[in-house]
C-alpha cells in the first residue's frame, strides 16, 4: 500500500561539518575565470570529441582547452543531453526540449501529451525519434514533432524515471523510483515487466543502469543499497557478493570500463572504483572528495570526466596509475627508467638494473645486471635493444635483456659520464659531459659515430641535459648555460638562451604537444612554450612551476 | 531566510517502501518529493521513522539542507559564523479525522 504525504516544517540550525579525505590523479576545472561553482547536470560528447556539459547555467562545449557558453533557453538548467552524429538533443528542467545542429539552437515545438517536469534522461531511438525520460511524470515518445506520455496508469512501475539504457532489439531499461522497468516494444504495444527487491534489487530506488561494453549485463545503481547486475539474457537480477559491503550513498552514475570493471560516482562525494573478481564477487577501493559527483564520462584519450556541484573534475585514473614499489625499494632513489615494447619497465638503482613487468599486479622488481658505475640513463629502442648510460663508464647496450655489452668502438664515449640517450629510427644521440655524439646504428646494437656537436661546432653547451627529435626531425637540446639549442634538418643551430628570448640559461628537458609545440622545463623559469607551427619565441607558461 | 518573503517550507512526496500504515508497527521509510525551501523546489528523498500505534501516525525525520541549494546567500559579514547547512528535526503526529 502506497500513501502520500504533505509535510510543513520548521527550521532549526546547527552546524553540520564533514570529513574529507584526499584522492589522487584527479584536476578540479571551474567552468568560469571567477571560480563561481557551476553546479554541472550532465555530460556527454559527440562524435567530434567535443564534450557537453548540462548546468545550471545552461549548455556549455568544451573543446579540451576552453569552455564555451552555448545560447539555448535563457534562465533554465540544462538537466540531460544526448548526442546523435551531429546532433545535440537537450532537456530542460522545467520539461522543455530543444535540439543543437549546425551551431544553432532550436526548442522543439511538440504538440500531444507534453512533459512539464524535469528531464533526466534522453534516448535516441532513430531519425526524429527519441524517448525523454522525466522525473515525476513518467516517459515521453517524440516522433515527428508528436509526443506521447507513458506513466504509471500505462504500466510503469513509478512516474519518477531516472535513466534511460538500451538492452537489446526494441527493449528498453528504465530505472524508476520502484525497481527497473523492463520495456519490450511489439509494433505498437509494449510489455512491461518489473524487477523489485522481491526480484533480488537491493533497493528500489535505482538511480542509473549502465550496460557492460559487449556483454548482456547491465551496472545497476541504487539510492541506498549499492551496486546490482542486470542480465538482458536471462532477464534476472540480482545483486553480487562484495568484499566489502556498500558503504558510500546514492550511486549517481557509473562508466563501465571493461567487462570486469567499472568507476561509480555517488551524491556523498565517493569516486569508487570497482572491479568483478573470476567468481563474480566484485571489490570496491572509494576515494573520497568534498563535492557531489553527478556523471561520468570518459572522453577519447581515456580521462574521466565527473560532473560535480561545484564544476567538472577531471579523472586520470584511467591514464596514469601510480606503481608503488614493494619494500626495500623507493622511488626516490631510482637513478634512471625506461619502459619497452613488452610493457617492461626497467628500473635503475644505481648501479643495479632491474626489470618489472607492469602485467605483473605485484610489481616485483627481478635484477637483470649489475654495472660497474651508476646507471644514469636508460633508452629503449623500437628494434628491442636497451641502451644504458652510465656515470663513467660510457654507454652499454643489451639485445637479449639479460646480458649487457659495453660500447666500445666510438672513442669519445670510452669512460664518458652519460646525461642523456635518445634516439630515432636508425639514429641514437648520446648526451655526455663533452657534447653530444650523432650515431648511426648500422646492426642492432652496432654504431656509427656520424657527428660530435658541442660547444665549438655550435650547441653553446657542452653539458647537454636531454636531446629530443621532434615531429619535424629537428633536435633539440636542453642545456646547462646556454638555454635550449635546435638542430634543424639542414645542419643549421638556433640558440635561445636569456640574450635571445628565452628566460634563463638552464633548461632541464624538453617536449612536444599534439600541436607541434615545444615545451622546455628550466631552472628557475619555470614551464616554457614555444610555438612551433608559427615560430613565436618562448613564453612562460605561469601556472606550471616545474 | 527571508521569512518574511517564503514564510512556508514545505515538502510533498509519496513513501518509496512497501509499507502498510493500518497496521501497528515501526517502520523506517524513504519519502520522496519535491522541498521547496526560500522559493526553490528540489527533489528529495528524506528518511523518516513511522510508528503506528492504534491509528495514530507519529513521524520523525532528520534531515540537511545545504543553503546554497536554495539560493540562500549568507551575509559575508557572518560568512564565517552560520553553518552551509541547515538540520532539520521534524516530528509529526497524524490522527485520523472525526
Amino acid at each position: 500500500m502506497r500513501h502520500h504525504l504533505v509535510y510543513i516544517f520548521a527550521l532549526c540550525l546547527l552546524v553540520i561539518t564533514r570529513a574529507s579525505a584526499q584522492a589522487p590523479f584527479t584536476r578540479d576545472i571551474w567552468l568560469n575565470d571567477a571560480n563561481t561553482p557551476v553546479k554541472i547536470n550532465c555530460l556527454e560528447k559527440d562524435g567530434t570529441g567535443f564534450i557537453w556539459l548540462g548546468t545550471d547555467e545552461g549548455l556549455y562545449k568544451y573543446n579540451g582547452r576552453i569552455f564555451t557558453p552555448v545560447a539555448t533557453i535563457a534562465g533554465v538548467s540544462v538537466t540531460a543531453l544526448a548526442a546523435d552524429s551531429n546532433r545535440l538533443i537537450i532537456g530542460f528542467e522545467d520539461g522543455r526540449l530543444g535540439l543543437f545542429e549546425n551551431e544553432h539552437f532550436t526548442e522543439y515545438r511538440l504538440k500531444g501529451s507534453l512533459p512539464v517536469e524535469s528531464i533526466s534522461s534522453i534516448r535516441v531511438i532513430k531519425g526524429n525519434t527519441f524517448l525523454a525520460a522525466t522525473v515525476g511524470s513518467g516517459l515521453y515518445a517524440v516522433c515527428n514533432g508528436l509526443c506521447r506520455q507513458y506513466n504509471v496508469s500505462s504500466g510503469l512501475s513509478d512516474d519518477y524515471l531516472y535513466t534511460l539504457a538500451a538492452c537489446k532489439a526494441n527493449t528498453l531499461l528504465v530505472a524508476t523510483d520502484q525497481g527497473i522497468n523492463e520495456v519490450f516494444k511489439d509494433r505498437d504495444t509494449f510489455r512491461i515487466t518489473h524487477y523489485t527487491t522481491a526480484n533480488g534489487l537491493p533497493d528500489n530506488i535505482v538511480r542509473v543502469i549502465r550496460p557492460m561494453k559487449n556483454k548482456s549485463l547491465n551496472w545497476i545503481g541504487t539510492h541506498q543499497g549499492g551496486i546490482a547486475f542486470y542480465c538482458s539474457k536471462s532477464r534476472k537480477v540480482w545483486t553480487p557478493f562484495a568484499e566489502n559491503s556498500w558503504q558510500w550513498g546514492q550511486v549517481n552514475d557509473i562508466l563501465p570500463i571493461d567487462t570486469t570493471r567499472a568507476w561509480i560516482c555517488t551524491e556523498e562525494g565517493y569516486l569508487v572504483d570497482a572491479r568483478i573478481d573470476n567468481q563474480g564477487q566484485l571489490s570496491y577501493r572509494a576515494h573520497k572528495y568534498p563535492q557531489k559527483l553527478y556523471r561520468l564520462l570518459m572522453d577519447k584519450t581515456g580521462n574521466i570526466w565527473c560532473a560535480t556541484n561545484s564544476g567538472v573534475k577531471q579523472v586520470l585514473a584511467e591514464y596514469i596509475s601510480d606503481i608503488r614499489l614493494p619494500a626495500p625499494y623507493q622511488l626516490s632513489d631510482i637513478t634512471a627508467i625506461a619502459c619497452d615494447n613488452d610493457t617492461e619497465l626497467w628500473l635503475a638503482e644505481k648501479e643495479r638494473l632491474y626489470k618489472l613487468s607492469l602485467r605483473d599486479d605485484q610489481h616485483r622488481l627481478n635484477l637483470v645486471y649489475k654495472f660497474k658505475a651508476p646507471v644514469t640513463q636508460l633508452y629503449c629502442q623500437q628494434d628491442g635493444v636497451v641502451w644504458a648510460g652510465t656515470f663513467g663508464d660510457g654507454l652499454w647496450y643489451s639485445k637479449d635483456h639479460r646480458r649487457f655489452e659495453k660500447v666500445t668502438n666510438i672513442q669519445p664515449l670510452n669512460g664518458e659520464s652519460i646525461l642523456d640517450v635518445g634516439g630515432k629510427a636508425d639514429k641514437l644521440w648520446v648526451a655526455g659531459l663533452n657534447g653530444v655524439e650523432e650515431m648511426k646504428i648500422e646492426t642492432p646494437g652496432r654504431l656509427k659515430l656520424m657527428k660530435v656537436h658541442n660547444k665549438s661546432t655550435g650547441t653553446g653547451s657542452d653539458y647537454i641535459y636531454k636531446i629530443f627529435t621532434d615531429s619535424r626531425d629537428n633536435i633539440w637540446m636542453a642545456t646547462d648555460g646556454a638555454g635550449v639549442c635546435r638542430l634543424s634538418k639542414n645542419g643549421q643551430y638556433t640558440l635561445w638562451d636569456s640574450t635571445a628570448g628565452m628566460a634563463g640559461n638552464v633548461a632541464y628537458n624538453i617536449a612536444e604537444d599534439a600541436e607541434g609545440n615545444i615545451w622546455a622545463s628550466t631552472f628557475d623559469k619555470g614551464l616554457l612554450m614555444y610555438d612551433g607551427r608559427r615560430g613565436r619565441n618562448w613564453i612562460c607558461r605561469p601556472a606550471c612551476k616545474v | 531566510m527571508e521569512s518574511a518573503r517564503y514564510p512556508e517550507i514545505t515538502f510533498a512526496g509519496k513513501i518509496i517502501e512497501d509499507v502498510d500504515l493500518r497496521t501497528d508497527g515501526k517502520y523506517t521509510v524513504r519519502a520522496k518529493g519535491k522541498l521547496t525551501v526560500h522559493g526553490v523546489t528540489l527533489d528529495r528523498i528524506i528518511y523518516a521513522d513511522v510508528t503506528v500505534k492504534k491509528g495514530i501516525i507519529d513521524i520523525a525525520s532528520k534531515f540537511n539542507v545545504a543553503l546554497s541549494d536554495h539560493d540562500i546567500k549568507i551575509p559575508r559579514i557572518v560568512n564565517d559564523k552560520l553553518a552551509t547547512e541547515v538540520f532539520l528535526d521534524v516530528k509529526l503526529t497524524l490522527e485520523p479525522r472525526n
